[in-house]
């Protein structure tokens, strides 16, 4: 599932799936972790899952959506192993080359991860409720209120900094 | 600019930034077959152990014994007899070696990303990207540029530069001396979104000069109804004896948002597409209640709950209303609906998001649309010529969420009326369709089956042949998988990989979250088998690795001449490089 104005072919072979979604997979992974360098690498490492389970995956609705929530997955226990072996150790985050909107970079930094991958899944990579729900593996009203909570801390957030 | 908004400018530049550039598709896939074969072993020894517990101890590992083999074997058969509908269990074909001798040339790879290739009238025709072109470069995003590339012995190749416009094309085909490119027009990397129609572009000199039309399609853009957010579209192009058949799948997808009527918006409210128009939900009444449930799900995973916890958060969830399947199984849907309205209704009476669409040219020049032949919610796949008539591989969507993995193949001497063909029980999701050996054959995709089928000269009844029969047998670990298969003039070419290695450590045991540990348990490597037949019973058994001198790799590309095999092979160079080499073999026979 692509932006406004996109066209795609479906089921593709593995090559132009890679060349489709890496990209939009990473950058959405990037901006869920706040750390482009590891969306990048949960995304190589959910891309070759993706290719391991190819011939099941290739006929899912949205396949992207299942390397996100591969990605994601793989990217947060990293994280949690990290955090055990080195509790005191603070990884440096990579960020994006520019920031479009400080504010809003910056609340959005403070969204739990749950909430904030939802946000990615609706606002950056423009997957309906249903889509999302599937991808997260969560049901669509969780989707729903996830949102829901996402822009009232948002909102919130913004408004305290006017 | 509320929050909505600018949220959403917001990512809308971060998405607009260079792409990450990642390990590349080639550096993916061998990881993504390390992880295949890491799993099968696990597996396998899962399963030895689980084996060995039952009877005491007293089985002896004996990897790929002929007894197992037969009693698979049988029961394979048995569960086809079980399955297959109508007249009984097809027998399982014999496969023999003593195939046609072939005689291989190779050369360095010139050709990228390939999209088509194939064999007419003594020449190789293929669709390319550019040279110097690769997925993995930063900032490349597709449709990438691409050439048409031409061969007089499948070795040394030409190109001829498409231009910008003609990028966006995925398929070619050639007939009575014209070659023939599907694309879309203008290139859908134009986000205006009016690259939506779709054109054929016909070459009478090999590709340096096109002649383009837009086909008759209805499929157009609704009007009126806002912004298309986004397009989905199979297309396929095959040319035979009776034209050239263009099959088309369209979906457009809209904001159904702005259906929803002012008095119920917000932010717990969502509109969805139906066959008919549109239906409004509520997500309110129990989304507090499934973020809980969903909440304990976490808890659980991470050994903070335990299963009574989980049942507790989730019972209010149970109720036997709708399910929903969702890929984490069947849930129960929890939405209201609290408005819905047919496109009549909402005014939009001759509304249609979704087109399946036929065009045939008989003359090879003008194309008209001819009625579809299929249900309207399936899709063609594949669509191949063949001789004096076409294929079609067909699937069904409605049909696949239900039922097993089936595709549907269809026959037609004229393009415009089709007979379904008796239904394919496989094991594999059926990729490909053809004609070999004047009988029509269909193949897989799948792990450690490799099955052609083959049609019955009456069309009544498939037959399965176990390829993998006859691969070089091996005592250790091993597992098989098809990574391409074509058929043509001269007969069918099947490539199958095999990962070979020796059972050396038992499988680390996995990190919590990690679905395998990544470590080597096998040692071994990929060979890759080009398989071959000219009459679909003697079969000739190459191992690409050694014609190329690489080691693993896989075969992207593959074409079936008159007289000779062509394919494409990616693999490693013999010394160790991370570097992937590019070849290109042909394999020349007579008789």
């Amino acid at each position: 599932m692509e932006r406004a104005g996109a066209v795609i072919d479906v089921r593709p072979e593995f090559p132009a799936f890679y060349a489709r979604a890496h990209s939009q997979v990473a950058r959405a992974l990037g901006v869920t972790l706040r750390d482009h360098d590891l969306g990048t690498e949960a995304a190589d490492e959910a891309m070759a899952r993706c290719y391991a389970h190819w011939p099941t995956v290739r006929d899912y609705d949205n396949p992207e959506g299942w390397v996100y929530r591969v990605g994601l997955n793989w990217a947060l226990s990293l994280r949690r192993r990290l955090a055990r072996r080195m509790p005191h150790h603070q990884p440096a985050a990579t960020p994006a080359p520019t920031i479009a909107d400080p504010r809003i970079h910056d609340a959005l930094g403070e969204l739990d991860v749950k909430l904030r991958a939802v946000v990615v899944c609706r606002y950056l990579l423009d997957w309906s409720t249903d889509a999302t729900a599937a991808a997260l593996g969560i049901r669509p009203g969780t989707v729903k209120s996830r949102l829901h909570r996402a822009l009232q801390q948002l909102e919130r957030k913004l408004g305290d900094l006017r | 600019m509320d929050v909505q908004e600018r949220l959403a400018s917001h990512l809308e530049q971060q998405r607009l930034q260079l792409p990450p550039a990642g390990a590349g598709p080639h550096a993916i896939m061998q990881r993504g077959r390390r992880y295949r074969r890491n799993r099968q072993v696990a597996g396998a020894l899962g399963m030895l152990a689980i084996v060995l517990a039952a009877v005491g101890g007293a089985v002896l590992l004996r990897a790929n014994a002929p007894e197992a083999d037969i009693v698979a074997e049988e029961s394979r058969n048995e569960r086809i007899a079980d399955e297959a509908p109508g007249t009984g269990a097809p027998l399982v074909g014999v496969a023999a070696s003593g195939g046609p001798a072939l005689n291989w040339a190779s050369a360095p790879g010139v050709l990228g990303f390939t999209e088509d290739i194939f064999e007419a009238d003594g020449m190789f025709y293929a669709l390319s990207t550019a040279p110097g072109v690769s997925w993995s470069d930063p900032g490349m995003q597709p449709p990438l540029p691409k050439a048409i590339w031409t061969s007089g012995d499948g070795l040394a190749w030409e190109h001829t530069m498409l231009s910008e416009d003609l990028w966006s094309s995925s398929e070619l085909g050639f007939r009575s001396g014209l070659l023939y490119l599907l694309g879309t027009a203008p290139s859908p990397g134009n986000a205006a979104g009016d690259g939506l129609e779709t054109r054929v572009s016909i070459s009478a000199d090999g590709g340096r000069a096109w002649d383009s039309q837009i086909l008759p399609s209805v499929a157009t853009p609704p009007e009126g109804v806002g912004e298309v957010h986004w397009v989905s579209r199979q297309r396929e192009l095959a040319a035979a004896d009776p034209g050239v058949l263009v099959s088309v799948n369209t979906s457009y997808h809209l904001d159904y948002q702005q259906f929803i009527p002012p008095e119920l918006r917000g932010n717990m409210v969502e509109a969805e597409p139906t066959a008919t128009g549109i239906r409004v939900y509520d997500y309110s009444a129990l989304a507090d209640a499934e973020e809980r449930c969903a909440r304990a799900h976490e808890l659980r995973a991470g050994g903070q709950a335990t299963d009574a916890d989980v049942e507790a958060a989730c019972a209010v969830l149970e109720s036997p209303d709708t399910t929903m399947a969702g890929d984490q199984g069947a849930y129960v849907d929890t939405r209201e609906i609290v408005y819905e309205a047919t496109w009549e209704e909402l005014g939009l009476a001759d509304f249609e998001p979704r087109f399946a669409e036929m065009h045939l040219s008989r003359d090879g020049r003008a194309f008209e649309k001819v009625p579809w032949p299929f249900a309207a919610s399936a899709t063609v796949s594949d669509l191949v010529g063949a001789g004096d008539g076409f294929l079609a591989l067909v699937r069904d969507l409605a049909v696949l969420e239900d039922g097993p993995l089936q595709a549907e193949v269809w026959r037609s001497a004229d393009g415009v009326t089709w007979q379904q063909l008796p239904p394919i029980v496989a094991e594999s999701h059926i990729q490909w369709v053809g004609l070999a050996d004047d009988r029509i054959v269909a193949m897989g995709m799948g792990t450690d089956t490799a099955d052609l089928f083959v049609l019955d000269a009456a069309g009544a009844q498939w037959s399965p042949i176990d390829l993998t029969a006859l691969l070089p047998a091996y005592e250790g670990f091993q597992e098989n998988w098809v990574g391409g298969a074509e058929f043509g003039p001269s007969g069918a070419a099947v490539v199958i990989s095999s990962f070979r290695g020796r059972l050396v450590t038992p499988p680390q045991p996995q990190a919590e979250g990690e679905e395998y540990s990544g470590e080597q348990v096998a040692d071994g490597e990929v060979t890759n088998y080009l398989l071959f037949t000219s009459d679909l019973t003697s079969w000739s058994v190459e191992a690409v690795n050694e014609l190329a001198d690489a080691h693993d790799g896989y075969v992207p590309a593959l074409a079936v001449g008159e007289d000779r095999v062509l394919l494409r092979y990616v693999g490693g160079a013999p010394t160790g490089t991370d570097r992937p080499i590019n070849h290109q073999l042909v394999g020349t026979f007579s008789g």
